[in-house]
């Protein structure tokens, strides 16, 4: 469980910005520290060679002037006062054999030995000696006299070495709060910065079934948590919608569909009972069919509103000639407009045009049409027209029919609704809201103007082009 | 003629089964993509029908791979997809026709012979003849047992329709299809209106009915 959690944990975002910034924090200081450690070091024992170096150019010129009497004599005198940067002072002679050697006490031991081992040159020559327990060494500096006597001075790196070990104790008191301090910030900043996802979080939790409304706290600093809020929020809006309009129309097929499911079962019944002969059970069949190609049409029209309803209709954008429409949807009713004896009247404006889903647009017209001849008694006039207005394309359809009572009028467009009027007619009531979905998600509108006894007129208004023919 | 089906939904595969038994062609039956595209390569169709929705292998991954090896089996692609997009890809990916279910059965075999015919390429004629009633096609003269018939150019592509498919019931979705070349359907039954207008003109002063309606199906247009 803990593991779990833990391992959890390592997946978070905050874990990553976490570790990512005390990480860094931590390398820079470490490498801070090892920058002044070196400077230290380096200068430290810049200044013991520079120190040795005048030290044996200084004894030199005495042993040049004194002799070797005032050479021990100086160092006696060093050794009296414990001078607090004390030397290694030795003389060898020719077979560099030690005439005198001096050491400070408070050095630990070196292996002298060694040192008459070795040969030099006029030039100063540098050698190493580490101590019996090797923790320091001796830096020494040699130089043949004139008289091919060697004298050598040196220094232990005892003294450099304590301030080093102060410095490093230093750094490490130091470095222990530092981390902490690097992890703690890095925590901080994560969390902080990550607060506006950790709600947007916990919104997206909180939006489950039956809680389409909640929406994410927009921040007003219009940086990009603000954006993706505003995005999240947009997209929750959007899946409302849908959802919405999802189970509008899910409700509304499973309700429109009873009917001629009810129809189809009754003729199956029908059929089935006893005593029929063979042509009322054929008869029972193709009603039947019929009935079910109803449902079809009736269910492929429903999921055509909804679709457009929900705004997920595809829709092939292009620049449809009005005029060219117009006839289309024409050739198509000419012949039914004309068993029912009426008169078809066109105006269309020239070059009218807008950018639509041709088939859609071309559908939704047909139906105003169907509508229109529909409810105009024989004999009757029908007019097409359409003109451009500012923004918009308006098409308006008006027929000389019963019209539409005016508490009527705003229902019109809604699923199923047939006026009381108009129960005698055929149809599936549902041309007209799938005029309205379409035209609205071409981001348009619909609008019906009636007079009962005089006839209605329907239009649609669709947004212009900005050019004004294409 | 013989056909292949491919398609997984049983009860489906066996009502189109018998109905094409009955109309005289030998068919073969395959019941995932994976079977189907292995018969439509080995086996010489002359047409092939084939579901989208399939195990294995999804249909137009089928007849993708089967225009791909070169074989150019019409086919027509059966769908429970309705919208025009699926329509186009479906032929675009080499299907020859699409049907969306739930279809009538008259339907499928009218389109089934429509393919055939096509891909044998049978000569072009110009004039077409049904019982006494006879059309030619490039001077538009109808005439029927020696009475000439006038005709408006909707009613001349319906007749022209019902005559090339003697015999067999066309839809009303073929018709709309065909004469409007229309992809949705109208509220109002334009098609019936058409048919009504041609029967009075190519019926009604004779003795014998050629065009006949088969309820719930569409129209036939034949001489008993």
């Amino acid at each position: 469980m803990f593991l779990r959690s833990l391992r959890n944990l390592r997946k978070t975002v905050s874990f990553h910005l976490t570790v990512w910034y005390s990480g860094i924090f931590i390398l820079s200081s470490l490498f801070l520290f090892a920058i002044a450690y070196l400077l230290l070091s380096t200068s430290l024992s810049k200044q013991d060679h520079e120190a040795i170096q005048l030290r044996i150019e200084e004894l030199s010129t005495l042993y040049q002037t004194g002799g070797r009497e005032l050479l021990e004599r100086e160092v006696t005198i060093e050794k009296k006062f414990e001078k607090k940067l004390p030397f290694f002072i030795r003389l060898a002679g020719r077979e560099n054999k030690t005439l005198f050697f001096y050491i400070p006490y408070q050095w630990a031991e070196f292996d002298i030995k060694q040192l008459e081992k070795m040969t030099s040159t006029t030039s100063i020559t540098w050698t190493h000696l580490p101590t019996k327990n090797n923790r320091n060494v001796l830096e020494v500096a040699s130089i043949r006299l004139f008289n091919d006597s060697l004298l050598q001075v040196g220094k232990s790196t005892e003294d450099r070495e304590k301030i080093l070990r102060h410095f490093r104790k230093i750094f490490t008191v130091t470095m222990i709060p530092l981390i902490l301090l690097g992890f703690a910030g890095g925590a901080f900043l994560a969390l902080r910065a990550l607060r506006p996802i950790r709600h947007l979080i916990n919104t997206v939790r909180s939006v489950g079934p039956g809680r389409m409304d909640a929406r994410v706290p927009i921040p007003q600093t219009g940086d990009e948590l603000y954006e993706l809020a505003t995005l999240f929020n947009g997209m929750l809006n959007k899946i409302e919608v849908l959802i919405n309009g999802m189970r509008d129309s899910l409700d509304s097929v499973a309700h429109d569909l009873r009917t001629p499911m009810t129809r189809l079962r009754g003729a199956a019944e029908i059929a089935l009972q006893s005593g029929k002969n063979a042509e009322e059970c054929k008869e029972a069949l193709a009603d039947c069919l019929e009935e079910s190609e109803r449902m079809l049409k009736m269910l492929n029209t429903l999921m055509d509103i909804s679709e457009a309803e929900t705004g997920v209709m595809k829709l092939d954008q292009e620049p449809v000639h009005i005029s060219a429409l117009i006839e289309e949807v024409l050739d198509m009713y000419l012949y039914v407009a004309e068993e029912k004896d009426l008169y078809i009247n066109i105006t269309v404006a020239d070059e009218l045009s807008v950018v639509a889903d041709r088939t859609r647009v071309c559908q939704a017209l047909a139906n105003l049409m169907d509508n229109a001849i529909k409810y105009t008694p024989s004999g009757g006039q029908i007019d097409l027209e359409a003109h451009r207005e500012p923004n918009q394309v308006v098409i308006n359809v008006k027929d000389s029919g019963i019209g539409i009572p005016q508490e009527d009028l705003p229902r019109i467009w809604d699923r199923l609704y047939r006026g009381t009027q108009s129960s005698s007619h055929q149809g599936l009531g549902l041309g007209l809201s799938l005029v309205r979905a379409i035209v609205s998600a071409h981001k348009g509108r619909v609008e019906v103007l009636s007079k009962p006894g005089k006839g209605s007129t329907l239009s649609i208004y669709l947004p212009a082009t900005n050019k004004p023919s294409l | 003629m013989r056909i292949l089906l491919v398609e997984d939904d049983l009860n489906i595969a066996s009502f189109i089964l018998k109905g094409l038994k009955e109309a005289g062609f030998a068919i073969d039956h395959a019941a995932n993509g994976e079977d189907g595209l292995h018969l439509a390569i080995n086996e010489p169709y002359d047409a092939a029908i084939i579901d989208i929705m399939l195990p294995k292998l999804d249909g137009l991954t089928l007849i993708e791979e089967l225009r791909g090896k070169k074989i150019n089996t019409p086919v027509i692609i059966l769908s429970a997809k309705r919208s025009v997009d699926d329509r186009i890809k479906g032929l675009q990916t080499g299907g020859d026709d699409y049907l969306t279910k739930p279809f009538s059965f008259s339907e499928l075999l009218a389109r089934v012979e429509a393919l055939i015919r096509r891909s044998t390429r049978t000569t072009e004629t110009t004039r077409l003849r049904v019982g006494d009633l006879s059309m030619e096609l490039l001077t538009r003269k109808i005439v029927r047992a020696g009475k000439k018939i006038d005709l408006q150019p909707r009613e001349f592509s319906l007749l022209e329709y019902l005559m090339r498919n003697e015999g067999r019931v066309v839809s009303k979705t073929m018709i709309l299809e065909h004469v409007w070349d229309y992809n949705f359907d109208p509220q109002t039954d334009v098609v019936d209106v058409l048919v009504c207008r041609l029967r009075n003109k190519v019926d009604r002063d004779f003795d014998e009915r050629m065009i006949h309606t088969i309820r719930g199906v569409g129209y036939v247009l034949e001489v008993s």
